[in-house]
Order: structure tokens, then sequence, then C-alpha cells
């Protein structure tokens, strides 16, 4: 079993290489780079130069020279596989390039979203998994009642709206912009924040997430929450609970000591995504409640053409999944002692 | 542990100790050695041939000219003092004003508040006027200007500006580690400036050109310190003034930033702009925010609570400004808690369908002009744009350029027919479907719709093109095949709108020698002897009025060639602010005074505003409760204002 894990690490970089490889050579070949890119805003600068709405460009015409000058910015004035081999070696030396849009490094631009990320990423899993898991049980108890159909109709409403759509109602319900005035209009803390107590502080940042968490595990509880019923429902009609219950136990016994944890095997799966929660983030529900985290970044990156944020992010996000799925696995031994991997 | 496992522990060990061999060290970014002493930087910034008596003699022989007149616009009610609020959509990859990424909006209202460039344009006449330079002169040649640094100008640490700070400047703009080769070929016009002297400047522009000085003294050149960025290397500029600013000789100082929030200004009371009469009034606010928000319907929630001060309506939101922020549905529009109001100044755009001359069926001007005729301006205006456009007949609308005398072209479906029957697209000669024809192909257009939002235009003039059997069909295109298509010439008619510069730079778009060249900016593929002659005469001419009377005779031509289906711009800025703010009587002005059109509300605000202390309690207690606050006296129109103050 040791082996197994050990052999599943090592697969690892292989996977990173193919991975990292693929991706690095499409941001080379896809239309639109950063070059192309940078040369359309000169365009659209210097014409307004003619305009020149932001800031003049003097009326430069765009020279060979300066297109040279941007591929070597850019780093596409050596072949691709050159320029990959380049980046894994620096890679390899935990350096991830210098990002294009805010001419820092990669790594600086990535860790100053870490907190945020964490921050609504663990509590929006604990919450999921706080909430969805009695609440499965509870319905899968009473299954077919009144309570099993209010949740569910309340459950697969949640499910059925956007997340960043519930943002934005909620926003305009509850910001005090047009309504009731019960919560901050977005962003992570209040500008005075520094001059706060403790308990202030402490109490401004809850009050700033109350709606974003709401709205990033709005469409998670449907799933989690179905998936535990019906696990559970599953196992509730399997013959050793009719041998529990022929002897004599409790159908809370029943349930809490045999039933659940072979009920949770189907659960666990999603544990391996706790080493990825510090990436999590929807653009659009950050766009909508301003908090800048891996959504906002990656895709920003993405539409800016800059390429070593976007296989920054890739780096690590391609790690941390694949150590997640590992976890999965170990996991998997450790609540059925059925299953051994080798 | 059996053999093979073995093996793997030490596979993972290799690794392990390859990684750690391998990790980069930090490179420690090495400093410039500080230069302190006035004969160092002499050496350093100073002329490298010629002897002190040369450079004496050369200062003796400039013949300093200077405007002591510049117009005073500030009000005697303005009081310095509190705090104003805008709502911005995207924070900056940078607040650096120069360099990779620094390119943007926000940029330049920065640098303009924290920096100051040699000489600014006077508002009402576009005549220079000192700032850090209190006199100035162009050599015969029209090659070479000298500036001579106000001994008053000092940076906010209370150090001198001297002409060493401008060729430090220069030195950093030009710096290939700026990754920022278009700045750099800008800059690159010039060759390197010299200090003659502590207090004299010498720049010498390869082109004898009067844009060439406009540029170099108002428009691009905005002056950082050189005992801040002389002292290190142009990388570590890059990586240090990522999210902080460095002190300036502007009216603002940078208090602090947070990414993706907010950027907090303060107001520099010792500011030595003082000195000259016409800041007294100027800059009143103690302190500026700029608040971040990516997503415009919660800019307007935050303005409505009261987060924000300021709301621009732009086209967007023009349904909002005509039909929810009305008396009937807000309450604080009612009691004039909130103040809806136009301010009169023209913003120009060069907005319009263009057409492609090189190639048929465009390259008749009898088409143009048909296609021209079917666009019913007023009517899409009125069914669209609820009136809020002014109709534009000339490539410079709204400013002094534009000539009185172009005809307005109003819709005629009969002269239209009546001019493609002339070219050989007759009514009679139609295909199935009903499109004309002309040996044997159908007349069809394509046009690129990039902008997904409201494309009502378009689709009006394919309803209306349909009529007379012109077929246009709508292509759904990214803005950056847009340019692409734009760059390579390859479209028959396209739709863009550009803005233009109070001293425009037309050479590029309708000059010949750019006609047939890729990429370039004469769209149109323009070639006209008429128009070269001109264009080649008024980057020689010094004189405003002649100039302004050469583009008039350009704008006359260009818009008789029927080029461009010319559609509308904006003669007036719609905001809506909270009532506890007082303004001069114009409100608002065209531009600021490094020549650039205000666009946004922001830079006139900042300078011209300030916090009514009795309007600002009255809106404090009356705020939530239906109480009627004062409203505003009438505004001028800034031409208006103009106008009168040129009397």
């Amino acid at each position: 079993m040791i082996n197994y894990f050990i052999r599943r690490l090592l697969m690892v970089i292989p996977t990173f290489i193919g991975v990292t490889f693929i991706v690095f050579t499409i941001t080379r070949f896809a239309p639109g780079g950063p070059v192309e890119m940078a040369i359309l805003k000169y365009r659209q600068m210097q014409f307004q130069s003619e305009g020149g709405s932001t800031i003049g460009s003097g009326g430069t015409a765009i020279s060979e020279e300066m297109v040279e000058k941007l591929k070597r910015i850019y780093g596409f004035d050596k072949p691709f596989y050159i320029s990959y081999l380049l980046w894994l070696w620096k890679v390899v030396r935990f350096d991830l390039g210098e990002s294009y849009t805010y001419s820092r490094p990669v790594w600086d631009v990535i860790r100053e979203r870490f907190p945020i990320s964490l921050r609504f990423g663990i509590t929006g899993f604990l919450l999921s998994y706080l909430v969805c898991i009695p609440l499965g049980i509870l319905k899968a108890i009473k299954h077919k009642s009144f309570f099993d159909f209010i949740s569910s109709a309340i459950v697969f409403i949640g499910y059925a709206i956007p997340g960043w759509v519930a943002g934005i109602v909620l926003l305009v319900l509850f910001g005090g912009g047009s309504f009731l005035n019960i919560f901050p209009l977005g962003g992570i803390h209040s500008l005075d924040y520094e001059n706060l107590t403790l308990i202030g502080k402490i109490w401004d940042n809850i009050h700033h997430m109350i709606l974003p968490v709401f709205c990033y595990t709005l469409g998670s509880f449907a799933t989690l929450t179905i998936l535990m019923k019906n696990s559970l429902i599953e196992n509730l009609a399997q013959d050793y609970v009719r041998t529990a219950f022929a002897k004599g136990l409790s159908e809370r016994t029943v349930i809490l000591k045999h039933v659940l944890r072979n009920s949770l095997i189907p659960i666990a799966t999603g544990l391996g995504g706790v080493f990825s929660i510090i990436l999590s983030g929807s653009f659009l529900i950050e766009k909508v409640f301003n908090i800048h985290g891996f959504g906002m970044l990656g895709y920003n990156s993405i539409l800016d053409r800059d390429y070593p944020v976007m296989l920054g992010i890739l780096v690590f996000s391609s790690v941390l999944y694949m150590i997640g799925n590992i976890f999965s696995d170990f996991l998997y031994c450790i609540i059925d002692p059925r299953i051994r991997l080798d | 542990m059996r053999f093979r496992d073995f093996s793997i522990i030490k596979i993972l060990f290799s690794l392990v100790l390859l990684f750690s061999v391998s990790c980069k060290k930090e490179e420690k970014l090495e400093e410039k050695e500080l230069l302190v002493s006035e004969e160092e930087l002499f050496k350093k910034y100073g002329p490298k041939d010629l002897t002190k008596r040369e450079i004496d003699s050369l200062i003796n022989s400039i013949k300093w000219v200077t405007n002591d007149n510049p117009s005073i616009l500030w009000d005697d009610r303005a009081r310095k003092g509190g705090y104003i609020t805008f709502g911005c959509f995207g924070y900056p990859a940078t607040l650096r004003i120069y360099g990779q990424s620094a390119s943007y909006l926000l940029n330049a209202i920065l640098r303009s508040l924290l920096y100051e460039t040699l000489l600014k344009v006077d508002l009402i006449t576009f005549e220079y006027i000192p700032s850090l330079a209190d006199k100035w002169f162009i050599s015969e040649d029209k090659k070479i200007y000298f500036y001579h640094i106000n001994p008053k100008a000092k940076w906010a640490d209370g150090k001198p500006v001297t002409a060493f700070d401008a060729v430090a400047t220069w030195d950093l703009v030009t710096s290939d580690d700026l990754k920022e080769p278009m700045w750099q070929e800008m800059f690159l016009k010039f060759k390197r400036p010299v200090a003659l002297s502590k207090d004299v400047l010498m720049i010498e522009s390869k082109e004898p050109s009067w844009r060439a000085f406009f540029n170099i003294s108002t428009e691009e050149f905005f002056i950082l310190p050189e005992h801040i960025i002389g002292r290190m290397t142009p990388s570590l500029y890059m990586k240090k003034y990522n999210n902080e600013m460095i002190l300036g000789s502007g009216p603002y100082l940078f208090e602090r930033a947070i990414p993706n929030e907010c950027i907090i200004l303060k107001r520099n009371p010792s500011w030595w702009g003082y000195f000259y009469k016409m800041n007294k009034n100027l800059f009143n606010f103690d302190y500026i925010r700029f608040i971040f928000y990516p997503e415009e319907t919660i800019i307007g929630e935050k303005f409505k609570k009261g987060e924000i001060d300021i709301l621009q309506i732009e086209r967007p939101l023009l349904k909002d400004w005509a039909e929810e922020y009305i008396p009937s549905k807000n309450k604080e529009i009612r009691n004039n808690h909130i103040i809806k109001q136009r301010f009169y100044i023209n913003m120009p755009y060069v907005n319009g369908f263009y057409f492609n001359l090189r190639e048929e069926p465009f390259n008749d001007e009898r088409v143009r002009k048909a296609i021209i005729l079917l666009i019913n301006r007023s009517l899409i205006l009125e069914k669209f744009y609820y009136n809020e456009f002014k109709i534009m007949n000339s490539y410079f609308a709204g400013l002094p350029y534009e000539n009185e005398k172009n005809p307005e072209i109003e819709y005629n479906k009969e002269e239209a027919i009546r001019l493609l029957e002339e070219v050989g697209f007759s009514q009679k000669n139609l295909n199935k479907d009903g499109y004309i024809m002309k040996d044997g192909k159908v007349f069809e257009i394509t046009l690129n719709v990039y902008r997904v939002d409201d494309t009502r235009v378009e689709t009006l003039l394919q309803e209306e093109l349909k009529k007379v059997g012109i077929k246009l069909n709508l292509k759904r295109v990214t803005w950056a095949k847009n340019m692409k298509d734009l760059e390579e010439f390859n479209f028959k008619m396209i739709g863009l709108r550009f803005t233009i510069e109070i001293f425009p730079n037309p050479e590029l778009c309708y000059h010949s020698k750019f006609a047939d060249k890729k990429g370039s900016f004469n769209i149109w593929g323009i070639k006209d002897k008429n128009v070269d002659k001109l264009l080649d005469l008024y980057y020689k001419e010094y004189n405003l009025e002649k100039r302004i009377n050469l583009l008039k005779e350009l704008d006359s031509i260009l818009v008789n060639k029927y080029m461009t289906a010319l559609l509308w711009y904006e003669d007036n800025m719609k905001l809506l602010y909270w009532n506890k703010f007082g303004m001069p009587e114009f409100g608002v002005s065209q531009t600021d005074y490094n020549g650039l059109i205000n666009y946004k509300p922001y830079w006139p605000i900042i300078a011209f505003w300030w916090i009514d202390e009795e309007l600002s309690q009255e809106l404090e207690r009356a705020k939530d409760k239906e109480i009627m606050l004062r409203s505003k006296v009438k505004l001028k129109s800034w031409e208006e204002f103009k106008e009168e103050y040129k009397k």
C-alpha cells in the first residue's frame, strides 16, 4: 500500500510535465497573444491619440523594431520548446517568472490571493459539509415526509440559481443602496478597517463574508445533501441493517454507528478537494462581491494574456489536484477497510 | 523493506536534493551609489561636450519668453477641506506613471495630480503657461527647446526641482527595463535632454514640429525627482513602485492604496504651485478617494448608499438617467439630496462607419454618400438615445477646428436610390431575394459587430439598406479581431469611435504616405494632395489661430469626401452627485492643464470643486427624510463661460 502511494506520488511528475507542456504550447500558438495584445493596445491608444484619450503616444507609428522588442519582452523570440524548458527549469527552482500585467513576480501576485481564497474556501467547505451531512441524514430518516419535500425544494431552488445572480439580488436587497441596509456592499472589509478594535475587525470580516459565502455554497448544498441522503437510504436497505434492527438496536445506534460510516464513502471522495480549496473561487461571484481571489486572477490572466500568471496558477492547481486525488484514495482506505490498493 | 521500495525512496530523496540545490537564490537588487553633490549631478546630467564658457554664452543667448497672464478660473467661494470619493471599475495594474501597464486612464489622472510637466496649457486660450518652468524659448530652427526651472518649484519633501530631475526622468523612461517600447520610442524622438545648469534645461527634438514641443512640454513628460529615481536602477523602480507612488511636486500626495479596493490621495498644503495666482483656489479637497468595484450595478448602489459622491452616466446607463433617476421615482433627487445635472462641455469623437476607399464599392464617392443618406441619425437619437447626443458633421466636432460651413446630411432615401442608379445599381435589377445587382454581383457589405451590449444602430442600418436592396451582413467578432481587420484593411465598412485631442494629430490618419501602409491609421486609404499640403503646413505652424484655420479647411475637404458616415458626439457630461459641493459657474472644464479632454469628470471636479460646508451639514440633517434642500443655480456651458471670460 505504501508502495502504491509512493508510485502515485512519482506519477505526479510526468503528469505535471504533460499538463504544463500542453498548456504552454497552446499559449505559444493561440492567436491574440501578449505581443499582439500590446500592439492592439498601442493601436487603440495611438488612434485615440489622433485622439489620445488616456495617455497619448505622441503619434508614434508602430515599427518593426518595436514589435521585435515586444517579442523579447514577452519571451516570444525563442522556439516554444526552448521557452518551455527555460520556464520548467525556473519552476523547478520555484521561480514562476514575472507577470506581464503587474510587472511583479508571479509568486507575489499569487501569494496575495491565498488568504482571500483560503478564507472563503475553508468557510464554504466546512459550511457545506457541516450543513449537508446532518441535513442529508435527516432527509433520509424522514424520507417522503413534508420536511423532506420542502428541504428538497429549497436546495434545488438554490442549485438552480447561479451564485452570482443571487449575489447581485442580495446586494441590491440588503446592501443599503436601494432597500435594506443590513450588509456591506461587497469587498472583504470596510475602508476604515485599520482603525477598528480586534472585536470590530472580527465582526467586520464576518459581516463582509456572510453574503459571498452563502452564494459560494448555494450550488453545492443540493449535490452534497442529496448524495448523503441517497447513500444513507441505499445503506439502510442493506441486510446488515435489518440484522442490526433485529438485534434490538435503536434507530439512532444503527444509523450513527453502523450505517453512517458506510454512507460517507461517496462523500469522502470530495474531501480530497480540501487541497484545492486554496485555489477555489468563482470569477462571477468574486466580481459581484469585489473579492480578488483566484477566480478573478485566473480569469483576468486569461483575458489579459498574462501567461506567466496563467501558468503559475496551472502549476499550483495541477499539483494540488493530483495530491488531492491521492489523498481521496487514502481516505477511501481509511473509511472502508475492504478497499486495499496495490 | 524490499529493494524496489528502497529504490523508490532513493529516487524521491534525489528529487528533493535536486530541488534544494537548484533553488534560486534571491537576487539582491543593486542600488546605485548615492550622488549628492551638484558637481556630480552636473557631470551626470550636464552637457558632455561644452566648456563652462560655452555653456554660459549659450544660456546668455537665450531670449526667454513667458506668459504672465494665465486665465484665473477659480472661485472666490472655494474653501479647502473635506474629501471626495469616486467610484471606478478597474484598479490599475500598477500605480507607476511610466513603464509596462502604466498607460491607463487612472494612471493619467494620478500623474496629473501628483506630478507636473514643464509647462501647462491655458484652459481658455490654449496658450502655454508656466508650470515647473517659468520661462521657455524655442530656437530659430524650431528644434531646440530651453526651459528655465522656477526656483520656487519644490518636491513634496521640500527639495528644489532642478533640470537634473528632467534628465533623470528621461533616462528612466527610455530604459529598456521599463518594458514599454511605445513610450520609449516617443521619448527617443528627442535627444537626451541636457541640464545646462541647475535651472536651465535644453531639449533637442529630432523633428521641428510644434507638436514635438507640445508633447515634451505639457502632454507626456511628467518630471520625477532625481534624488529618488537617480538612486535606483530602472528595474528597481519597476518593482518598488507598483503599488505606491513616488513623491511629486504636484498638488496631491500619495497617502495609501489597498490593491483592488482604494487609492487615497492627500492634499499637499504646502504645494509650491500655490505661488502662482492661477492655482490659489484650485485643488481644494483635503483627501481624494478612488474606490474600486468591478460590477457596474453595485457602483450605482454604492452611490445611492452615499459611499460614492459622484456618478457619471455614460451610454449604457442612459435608460436609467431618463427613466430611473427622476424625481417621481427617486426621493433623493426629488428632494435635491442628489443633484442630476448636465455639464455642457463638448466631448468630441470621430464616431461613425468608416469606408474603405481602396476598393469597390466604396472607391466611388456616390456609393459612400448613398449609404450616409440612408442613416437616419435624428430618428436613432430620438428612439434609442433619448436625444442625449449631438449629431456631428465634422471630424473635429465640438472643437475650435470644426468648420461651421459643413453641411448636415439628412436622411434621404430617394436621393440615395438616385445615386445608386447613377453608379449602375438599378432598382429594376434585383435578384430573387430583392437585392440590387451590378455585373451579376449582389451589392453586399459585411460589417463587424464587436459591441454585443447594443447593436440597435447596426440592425436599423441593416433594415434601411435592405429597403434599397443592399445586403448588410452583421458579423459578430471580438474586439481583437475587429482591430486585426482594421490593421489589414480587411473591411469595406467598419464602425469605430475615437476620442480627439485638443491639439489634434491628424497626419497619421489623413496623410497619403500612410494610405497603403498596413497597420497605419489612415483607415480609409485617403490620398489627396490638398490634404497632404494642409497637413504639412499644419505641423510647421506654431500659431494656434492659423492652425485652427488650416484644420477647418482640412475638415471641409474630409467631410465632402464622404469617407465616414459620421454619427454623433456628446456635448454634455451627465453627472449625479450628492448635494454638498460648491463649484464655479462653469462646473467642469473641457480640458485639463496637459491638453487632455475631460471625458471623465475626475480632474475638473478635483481641480475646481469644493465642499460647501453649509450644504454638507444640511444634507447630513436631511438624509433619509423628506426634507427638501436648496437646488443649484443654473450653470453656464463651458463655451459660454469661455466667451464671457475672453471679453
